[in-house]
């Protein structure tokens, strides 16, 4: 057990680390000269070679590709990505600034999925192959086919635009929170609901559950003591890894309702080839994703020992 | 006459998280033309490996073993057997047993196809199979139906036709008749004891006693 | 499946075909013509910039379909080399791959791909290599499970002992397995790349105007939303469309593939047709139970369990026996049909509601399962699993209880070891637990389905003592003759759906009369080796109505003309025409 443990936060390290270098190597992935780019971007029109050099040092470029990714992953680790290209501001107030916008966000989101989640997939599960199955079955279907900011777009026209319920300016508070981190869960709640239906089917067709209702075990005692419990470990790792398509989606759904939060910035970032900003934001969504993934993990191993024997081997 | 193998002090462990534990310890085994040495004893108790370290399978970390005479393992990798398809096993899950996408008139032929084997066609790859599925009174089977459609009793009985077909010096079983009904077992108890009738040497482990001694010559008994 | 294909080859051949037919140039602007709502002249309007928006979604389509179909292939081949290629070499090389793969499979993607934009600058091009920098990762790691997995299958190991050689095996057996696998498991992210393509693509990082994408197009419609709601109407429907295909084809090649049984449905009772009154504590009279797939697995059994009787139901697979077991539980699948009577302890079974087979079950009838570990929920102590014996009733185990009862069966340490999981159990152990929990009420009747065949065989005897010692009376179910004679007081013989012999268990092993009883007792090995003799030929399928005479008469010895005329009937406690 222990062994388990430590062998998947050694996993989690890892990937962190092969994510930092993915993250630093975007630096030499970039076409053309960092410095030369950045003297631009303040107004410096044509720089002298004095600058260019001087810039260098300055945005830590010189060195052997081992030193500065160091350097650079030091720097990281204590929160210090450099400046923006863009605004000459420390890359770490400009996120932090925004931050408290996509928690808010995520996390209502999170919180949203999980319930629509557990409310239909157990509802379908239980009614299986009658009409609240098929119903939620259709439902999640065509959230699943459909781009979630289309979906984004189609409330914007509907709810604020034509009923004018909500206020089309989103500020990141938690009033105006509702509308965005609904469109930003739909995607996953489709397929948290779907996953956990299927596995609650499983579960409940396992021959412990037969024994069980050959002892004259009610159906809802099944599903509360063995079926739930059995569909536990496969939903959470799902619940895992759709952590990362909610990172993925912030994005696109904080660019959608202007949202004031680190995804729109990164996007902002892209287009105006802030490398900083888009280097720190990345190997947060990292962090942020690997630690998820670790606890999901541990989690699972502490749900099911088993999984710690098959993984000791 | 020479033993077909002959395995002397053979240890193997495999490493777990309380240290190497040693599944066969010290054992020694031979086995004559036509003999069946049966293996018994309980779940864990190292018979499955005993047998992988006679098929050669596996690698001892001590002892050695012979096939006819001949030393196994004398160059590093590949066992040294004294040809192709001198060993051949059967295996306790008769539906892994078999390639799933294959048709079971190849998965049966196949040790014909061996590389230093006179080459045969397909057609008359076939006709060896139907001759042999007549043989094993499975006669009634499609020759290219997939183990997929097949009962675990079917699929045994072809992985046992495999592993006669190109007539080996030995045979190893691994619990061949494992959740097996009667009936079925004891069709396979028949091909077995048969093979051994025309000269074939067989290892097989079991951890029912009752049957191996319906079955085995002399029987070999392990404790974990 | 063939949905999706359709819906495919729907969006493919507008794709190719659309933007000819229609004839209209999709970069042309008509500022005379902004935003005009759908209509004869421009069927889904036209933008902002007065251009007809059905030409300028035709052309997108193309470009993102292009785009996903070039993701697929790279990734697909990527994963493909690089993963086969590292299961195939081993050693560091795999190690090295390994373990980059599983760091890349721990990432987000969507946030790699943003990121590589980011680096690389937007574009079509270079939003496609952003999402393949992390898209092979999953190819890859299918490919190098399934190459590394086959050194330990069985029928390549059988084919390595047969000398058939290294690249033989890998090209016969591993890889167009692999290869499957690899596509198969590709195609399940096609959809998601379709999504995510189009959302990077809406966020301005795709293709740069005036040729747009899909995405691209939606994000162009945004600054006229209030005004001009229609334009999201055509790169939505085949977006969902690419998806939708992507989805139902790869759901379709994954079942296929990897058939799942079907998760079984909520029970239901049985449909009944005939009850009459009865005696003993279980009694059936003529029943007959066919499925809903037409198979008549049980064809007109009469059968009586005195109290304290211990019965043994023996046979071969498919002769039935399970399924009496189960009906006797009320466990028979939804829509499967029974007929005749069948009662335990004066109760009719067939004609109870879901409530009243509850109250039966694990009171009147207790039920012990045949293999132990997969009777205990994995998750739980074997001592919930007992203890639940009691709760399944909404009863609390009196203190104690538990551990009491386990420990009478013979375990010793009971106490601390049902606080462990199945799994830390031995079977044997186990087993005993399971026949506690099946005892807790001290039922009438108990049903053990073959309680020993997943045990190694010396704790057979051992296992069945215990079951009897503990039990009122025992239906057992079994396909060993020669182990439940030990511990039977009356033996019933069955095939294909019917008993054809019965009788004390003294008598009817030493004085066999049905051809079968004798053939299952000369397959059945003994101690003293003797060796066994097979029964020819296969049970007969179960399907439908059965035929005139004997169902035994094709594997029968001893068949004369008459037996395939007419059926056998019970007599005498042997239906056979040659001996009653």
């Amino acid at each position: 057990m222990r062994h388990t443990v430590l062998r998947r936060i050694g996993q989690a390290v890892l990937t962190l680390l092969v994510g930092s270098v993915l993250v630093w190597a975007l630096l030499a992935l970039a076409p053309g000269d960092p410095a030369h780019r950045v003297l631009t971007a303040n107004g410096v029109a044509h720089p002298t070679e004095e600058q260019v050099r001087a810039k260098r040092v300055e945005l830590g470029l010189t060195g052997d590709p081992v030193t500065r990714y160091g350097r650079w992953l030091a720097g990281a680790a204590r929160g210090d990505f450099g400046t923006s290209w863009a605004t000459s501001r420390p890359v770490a107030d400009e996120l932090g600034q925004r931050l408290p916008a996509t928690v808010r966000l995520t996390v209502v989101a999170v919180g949203l999925s999980l319930a629509a989640a557990l409310l239909l997939g157990t509802v379908a599960a239980v009614t299986a192959g009658r009409w609240p199955d098929a119903a939620i079955r259709l439902l999640s279907s065509a959230v699943l086919v459909l781009p979630g900011f289309v979906v984004g777009l189609a409330l914007l026209h509907v709810v604020v635009l034509r009923l004018g319920h909500f206020q089309i300016i989103t500020d990141g508070s938690w009033a105006t929170v509702g509308l965005p981190a609904l469109t930003l869960s739909l995607g996953t709640a489709a397929a948290w609901s779907r996953l956990l239906r299927a596995e609650l089917l499983r579960a409940g067709g396992a021959p412990h559950v037969e024994v069980a209702t050959a002892r004259g075990a009610r159906r809802w005692r099944l599903l509360v003591v063995h079926d739930l419990p059995g569909a536990l470990v496969p939903f959470l790792t799902v619940v895992g890894t759709g952590v990362a398509a909610l990172l993925g989606g912030a994005p696109i759904v904080e660019t959608v309702f202007t949202w004031p939060g680190v995804g729109r910035y990164a996007v902002q970032a892209i287009t105006a080839r802030d490398l900083p900003v888009v280097q720190a934001y990345t190997l947060l969504a990292i962090a942020v994703y690997v630690a998820v993934s670790l606890v999901v993990d541990l989690v699972a191993v502490a749900v099911d020992p088993r999984l710690a024997r098959a993984g000791a081997r | 006459m020479t033993a077909v193998v002959t395995a002397v002090d053979v240890t193997r462990g495999y490493p777990t998280r309380h240290g190497r534990i040693r599944a066969v310890d010290r054992v020694s085994v031979t086995v004559a033309p036509g003999e069946i040495l049966g293996i018994s004893g309980p779940s864990g108790s190292g018979k499955s490996t005993l047998l992988r370290l006679l098929a050669g399978i596996e690698r001892p970390d001590s002892g050695t073993v012979h096939y006819a005479g001949q030393p196994a393992w004398r160059r590093s990798r590949a066992a040294g057997y004294p040809r192709p398809g001198y060993v051949m096993p059967i295996f306790q899950d008769p539906h892994a047993s078999l390639d799933p996408r294959w048709p079971i008139w190849r998965s049966l032929t196949e040790p014909l196809t061996a590389p230093g084997r006179p080459r045969t066609d397909g057609a008359g790859l076939r006709a060896v199979a139907a001759e042999w599925l007549e043989r094993a009174r499975l006669g009634h089977l499609d020759p290219t139906a997939r183990p997929g459609q097949l009962s675990g009793g079917q699929c045994q009985r072809i992985a046992i036709v495999r592993a006669l077909v190109a007539g080996p010096a030995l045979v190893v079983a691994d619990e061949p008749t494992a959740r097996q009904d009667v009936i079925t077992a004891a069709a396979i108890t028949e091909l077995l004891a048969e093979a051994a009738g025309h000269g074939t040497a067989l290892v097989v482990v079991s951890h029912d006693t009752v049957w191996l001694d319906t079955l085995a010559h002399r029987t070999h008994r392990m404790d974990p | 499946m063939w949905t999706g294909v359709g819906i495919a080859v729907a969006v493919v051949a507008l794709a190719v075909a659309g933007p000819g037919l229609l004839g209209v140039d999709p970069d042309l602007p008509d500022y005379a013509r902004q935003l005009t709502p759908p209509g004869a002249d421009h069927w889904l309007g036209t933008d902002q910039s007065g251009r007809d928006q059905l030409a300028r979604t035709l052309a997108g389509l193309g470009k993102s379909l292009q785009a996903v179909l070039v993701v697929f292939a790279l990734t697909t081949a990527i994963g493909i080399t690089v993963g086969g290629l590292a299961g195939y070499l081993g050693g560091v090389v795999d190690a090295v791959v390994g373990r980059v793969i599983d760091a890349l499979l721990g990432l987000p993607s969507q946030i790699v791909a943003l990121a590589v934009v980011g680096a690389l600058g937007v574009g079509s091009t270079h939003l496609i290599l952003a999402i393949v920098a992390s898209g092979w990762a999953y190819p890859a790691r299918i490919a190098r499970g399934a190459v590394l997995g086959s050194d330990r299958r069985l029928d390549v190991t059988a084919a390595r002992l047969a000398g058939i050689g290294r690249i033989r095996i890998l090209f016969g057996h591993v890889l167009p397995g692999a290869t499957t696998t690899v596509l198969v498991a590709a195609t399940t992210t096609v959809g998601e790349t379709t999504l995510t393509l189009a959302g990077l693509s809406f966020l301005g990082l795709g293709a740069q105007p005036p040729t747009a994408e899909l995405g691209q197009l939606l994000a162009d419609s945004q600054g006229s939303l209030v005004s001009s709601p229609w334009l999201l109407i055509g790169p939505t429907v085949l977006i969902a469309a690419m998806v939708a295909s992507a989805m139902l084809i790869s759901d379709a090649l994954r079942d296929a593939v990897d058939p799942r049984p079907r998760p079984a449905r909520p029970r239901r009772n049985p449909k009944v047709t005939t009850t009459q009154d009865i005696s003993g504590v279980l009694s059936a009279t003529d029943l007959v139970v066919t499925y809903p797939d037409g198979t008549r697995a049980v064809r007109g059994v009469s059968l009586t369990v005195a109290a304290g009787e211990c019965v043994a139901v023996v046979g071969e697979s498919g002769c039935g026996k399970t399924t009496l077991a189960r009906s006797v539980l009320g466990l028979l699948p939804a829509g499967a049909t029974l007929a005749g009577t069948l009662a335990v302890d004066g109760t009719d079974v067939a004609g109870l509601d879901r409530r009243g087979l509850r109250r039966l079950r694990g009171r009147v009838v207790g039920y012990v399962a045949q293999d132990p570990y997969a009777a205990c929920d994995p998750l739980r102590s074997v001592g919930h699993h007992v203890g639940e014996a009691w709760r399944h009733h909404g009863r609390r185990p009196p203190r104690g209880e538990v551990v009491r009862r386990v420990d009478a069966l013979g375990i010793a340490d009971a106490a601390d070891r049902l606080t462990e999981r199945p799994y830390r159990w031995s079977g044997g152990m186990l087993q005993r637990a399971t026949i506690a929990a099946a005892g807790a009420h001290q039922p009438v009747l108990t049903i053990a389905d073959e309680p020993t065949s997943a045990l190694d065989a010396h704790l057979a005897d051992d296992i069945l003592g215990t079951l009897r010692a503990s039990c009122r009376s025992l239906l057992l179910i079994s396909h060993d003759l020669r182990l439940v004679a030990r511990h039977a007081d009356r033996i019933v013989i069955m095939y294909a759906g019917r008993i054809v012999e019965t009788g004390p268990t003294a008598e009817l092993l030493g004085n066999p009369r049905h051809p079968y009883t004798r053939a299952l007792l000369a397959a059945t090995p003994r101690p003293g080796g003797d060796p066994v003799t097979a029964l020819p030929g296969t049970p007969p399928a179960l399907r439908g109505e059965p035929g005139p005479g004997c169902a035994f008469a094709d594997r029968c010895a001893r068949v004369t003309d008459g037996c395939r005329d007419r059926e056998p009937v019970l007599v005498g406690g042997v239906a056979c025409w040659e001996e009653s």
